[in-house]
């Protein structure tokens, strides 16, 4: 009985840390785009459906024409698919609104996010509905002693962990990188010496993007099923699980995905209402009891 | 209140005009739905004005709180006292008020447990929580069998009539500008301007929040309660984020801090949207692709909204009305 | 007389930035006393804690006998102590008329009803503050701006508008800080002449943050001098012109004329 509900709460922490992963490099972005200009991107989530729309399509054209669909092709195509959404979105909508209070950019944001949602939804070729995306990965289960595990989940994290080391290299030992630090401390002072600011935020964007995209590729593998409001829970519980980690932080942001996907996850076997809740109770918690997150840090108002 | 005399005639010119035009039968039916849902919206607006334009607060989940005034009077009139449009008028019109004023009073008191995350959140974050709240709302709503869950709550009778709209649209204005043109209202706006000014000049900057908050719900609770009177339906994908998003349209264009804005936008908004947009749809579905059917729907409508919002932000932020107020809404003092 | 406002090792931390230190006061009823000291030795943060915008590591707040200590900041104010700013922090986009409206605001005794229904009641109150902040403008000189959004008044006026609308609270310890900071010898000898004229007229305590040596010297009769947060020197304006720590404190070491 007891090894039963044990091997039961590892499939679940298996699953967990598979959606956790999904969450931590949606979260990353949100982190990185609020560390750099103080703006919860709402149309972040949305970058991640295109990014599953993005790959849908490009599986969908390479099966037909070529019979198969070569994977590297269509991860690259659909974090370049987000990354370009987002260096577009911060062009076009975010830049102007730089310097204005910071609710004119909050509210923009989400008017993007439901312009990109209406949008798809209205278009003909994509439509409201659910879409099956292709098998492009086969399923292949491994059994190691009591515990079962499937390709997909292993693929999961292994992308996320590359991505995220990638990033981390980035940020620690690139000059890019160096002056992403700069600009998320000081936007100000950066500029007084002689970062171009608006380049750095606009690489910001792009990698926050392409990591959104690359999570709606890893998902709509995961969760066969694309829609174009998909993009609005998970970039709520990614936002949630930023803040969970400490936003701005990237560490933090990898930390709160995993465990809100593995809080979720058992949330959800313990009774389904409770999973959709925990978001929002998590959320709620932390605003009141730790605003600055796990690994955030408490910044003095001055008067 | 004498001295809203002028106030007072022109709203009662106003409501007489359109009832003459209504029972002449100058204005039918489609005309007299659209002026009563744009006089809702007027409430609901210039309810989310007060916690927003003139508060500065980021509340972004207020169709959750007409929600709610929805359906506690949809509960009320429908299943409970089984009201209908043949009820006399002396039963009816009493009961649909109190049901009103009760789904206001639960409105009122969500409004005021929203208000608590205030004090410790600001901005975006405060934005985030409201959002997620009306979404609360909506999810629970769907989830409970006895007011038909994802269905809607069905069957509600037709007892919001023009003239009980309007004087509540009427009242609703009279109240908020009361609020806005005192000393309550001047704490208010003090919070917007500076919120740690405001609290170093002694003003309970806690009790003030809450009283926006609350007031504003509780104005919303009885817009949404005459909403699904109006339109015989309530249905939780009506008081989520989609909802909740068209205020903030609404309020944007009208101009936040502004009382007249909200009118008029609210006004425009809906006249445009019931009148404007099905003539456009159909004259574009005459440009269909050939290998693709173009379907115009409720889609498209909140496309052209959201594409709305994000051009007011960029290009005229202070929508309308922005801060300024019409000359008969300021009392004569304050002038 | 004794003392009105009184604190007692007053200590504040943030993190590891030590702000202030043991920060002791006995404001006397009636005096007029400065706080100098070069930028960011504390001075501000004292005012902070005084009006409750920090609850402070160590040490206590007394007002009129009474520990405020952890009071919040508009409970403090209520009670009778009122503050302006370094930075002047003004509610830019109402009239000036309102801005001076918001600080009777604590004696208002209308409720929601009166409110909301517009009655004899709210008229009565409305007009009384009416006419008690016309009088604060024209005791301030502003009266003629009555009308005029704050954020479009000048400078001088600015500040003047700040501490109208702190006289409004009715305190009987006025805070100031900085309040002749970017102006010139006659703005400054006004700004004395002034702060004189309500002090006799309100009875009032005041204790000013303030870096212009001309109005500190000729206008204080007790200073207290911070440097990284600790009390470095106090005494009468003579006193303190002739301590060599507080030379050294702004001036560095070496001989200076005050």
């Amino acid at each position: 009985m007891e090894t039963i509900s044990a091997i039961f709460n590892f499939k679940q922490l298996v699953n967990g840390i598979q959606l956790g992963s999904i969450y931590a490099l949606i979260a990353l972005g949100y982190t990185m785009v609020y560390g750099i200009i103080r703006l919860i991107n709402f149309a972040h989530g949305d970058f991640f459906m295109i990014g599953a729309y993005a790959a849908f399509f490009m599986s969908t054209y390479l099966v037909a024409r070529l019979g198969n669909a070569p994977i590297v092709l269509i991860f690259i195509g659909s974090m370049l698919a987000s990354a370009c959404a987002a260096m577009l979105t911060n062009r076009l909508v975010y830049k102007p609104l730089r310097y204005r209070p910071r609710l004119s950019a909050l509210i923009a944001a989400i008017g993007v996010s439901m312009f990109i949602e209406y949008l798809f939804s209205s278009l003909p070729f994509i439509g409201a509905s659910f879409r099956a995306f292709p098998e492009i990965i086969q399923r292949r289960p491994y059994q190691f002693g009591l515990i079962q595990l499937n390709n997909y989940q292993i693929i999961n994290l292994a992308v996320t962990i590359s991505l995220m080391l990638f990033l981390t290299f980035i940020v620690r030992k690139t000059m890019m990188g160096k002056a992403m630090r700069a600009v998320a401390l000081d936007k100000d002072a950066a500029r007084l010496m002689g970062i171009d600011v608006e380049k750095i935020i606009t690489f910001t964007f792009f990698i926050g993007g392409s990591f959104a995209g690359a999570a709606g590729l890893l998902a709509s593998i995961t969760y066969p099923r694309i829609f174009p409001y998909m993009g609005i829970l998970p970039g709520l519980k990614a936002f949630v699980a930023a803040v969970l980690g400490g936003i701005g932080n990237i560490p933090g942001a990898m930390l709160g995905g995993y465990i809100m996907g593995i809080a979720e996850t058992y949330a959800t076997a313990y009774r389904s209402l409770y999973g959709e809740g925990i978001a929002f109770a998590i959320l709620i918690l932390v605003l009141l009891f730790r605003p600055q997150g796990i690994l955030g840090e408490k910044t003095a108002e001055k008067v | 209140m004498k001295r809203d005399l002028k106030l007072i005639l022109a709203g009662l010119a106003v409501y007489l005009v359109v009832f003459g035009l209504k029972t002449i039968g100058f204005l039918g039916d489609f005309p007299m739905l659209v002026i009563n849902l744009s006089l809702v919206y007027m409430i609901l607006t210039s309810s989310l004005n007060l916690i927003n334009g003139f508060t500065g607060q980021f509340s972004i989940g207020h169709m959750g709180f007409a929600g709610i005034g929805a359906y506690i009077s949809g509960i009320l009139t429908t299943l409970i006292w089984k009201l209908s449009i043949d009820t006399p008028m002396h039963t009816r019109v009493p009961l649909f008020l109190v049901a009103l004023t009760l789904g206001g009073i639960a409105a009122a008191l969500a409004g005021f447990l929203i208000s608590i995350p205030s004090f410790r959140l600001r901005g975006d974050y405060l934005a985030i929580t409201t959002l997620g709240f009306g979404e609360m709302i909506r999810v629970i709503i769907n989830n409970i069998d006895y007011v038909g869950g994802p269905r809607g709550l069905l069957g509600i009778p037709r007892i919001s009539d023009f003239t009980i709209i309007f004087l509540i649209t009427f009242l609703t204005i009279l109240i908020l500008r009361n609020i806005i043109y005192s000393s309550y209202g001047r704490a208010l706006l003090s919070i917007r301007e500076d919120y740690i000014a405001s609290a170093l000049v002694g003003v309970d900057t806690t009790k003030y929040k809450m009283f926006a908050f609350t007031v504003g719900a509780f104005f919303a609770g009885i817009g949404g309660g005459l909403l699904c009177h109006l339109i015989k339906i309530a249905h939780p994908t009506q008081f989520g984020f989609m909802g909740s998003i068209l205020l903030l349209v609404f309020l944007y264009v009208g101009g936040m801090g502004s009382l007249t804005g909200s009118i008029l936008a609210a006004f425009v908004l809906t006249v445009l949207e019931r009148y404007a947009l099905p003539v456009l749809f159909s004259s574009m579905s005459s440009f269909t692709l050939p290998r693709w059917g173009f379907e115009v729907g409720q889609e498209w409508r909140m496309v052209l909204y959201s594409f709305l919002l994000i051009i007011i932000i960029l290009f005229r932020p202070e929508g309308l009305f922005g801060g300024k107020e019409a000359k008969i809404l300021i009392p004569e003092e304050d002038r | 007389m004794g003392a009105v406002l009184t604190t007692t090792e007053l200590t504040q931390f943030f993190g590891g930035l030590k702000a202030v230190i043991n920060f002791n006061l006995e404001l006397p009823e009636g005096a007029l006393w400065g706080i100098i000291g070069p930028n960011g030795a504390g001075k501000t943060t004292v005012f902070n804690l005084v009006t409750g915008v920090y609850i402070p590591t160590k040490g206590s707040i007394y007002f009129k006998g009474e520990e405020i200590t952890k009071l919040k900041p508009h409970e403090v104010i209520s009670r009778g102590v009122a503050r302006t700013f370094q930075n002047i922090r003004l509610f830019g986009n109402l009239t000036v008329l309102d801005n001076v409206r918001i600080g009777f605001h604590l004696k208002y005794k209308a409720r929601y009803f009166d409110v909301f229904l517009r009655n004899s009641f709210y008229d009565r109150e409305e007009k009384r503050i009416k006419g008690e902040s016309i009088q604060l403008l024209e005791t301030l000189g502003l009266v003629h701006r009555a009308g005029e959004l704050a954020k479009n008044l000048p400078y001088g006026e600015q500040r003047r508008l700040e501490i109208a609308r702190a006289l409004a609270t009715k305190p009987r310890v006025l805070l100031l800080d900085e309040p002749a900071a970017g102006m010139n010898p006659r703005e400054i000898d006004a700004l004395m002449e002034l702060l004189l004229n309500i002090k006799r007229e309100f009875g009032l305590t005041l204790l000013v943050i303030e870096h212009q040596m001309r109005f500190v010297m000729k206008i204080c009769e007790w200073i207290k001098v911070m440097d990284f947060g600790v009390t470095i020197a106090e005494g009468t304006p003579s006193d303190i012109q002739n301590n060599a720590k507080v030379i050294e404190a702004y001036l560095g070491k070496g001989r200076v004329e005050l």
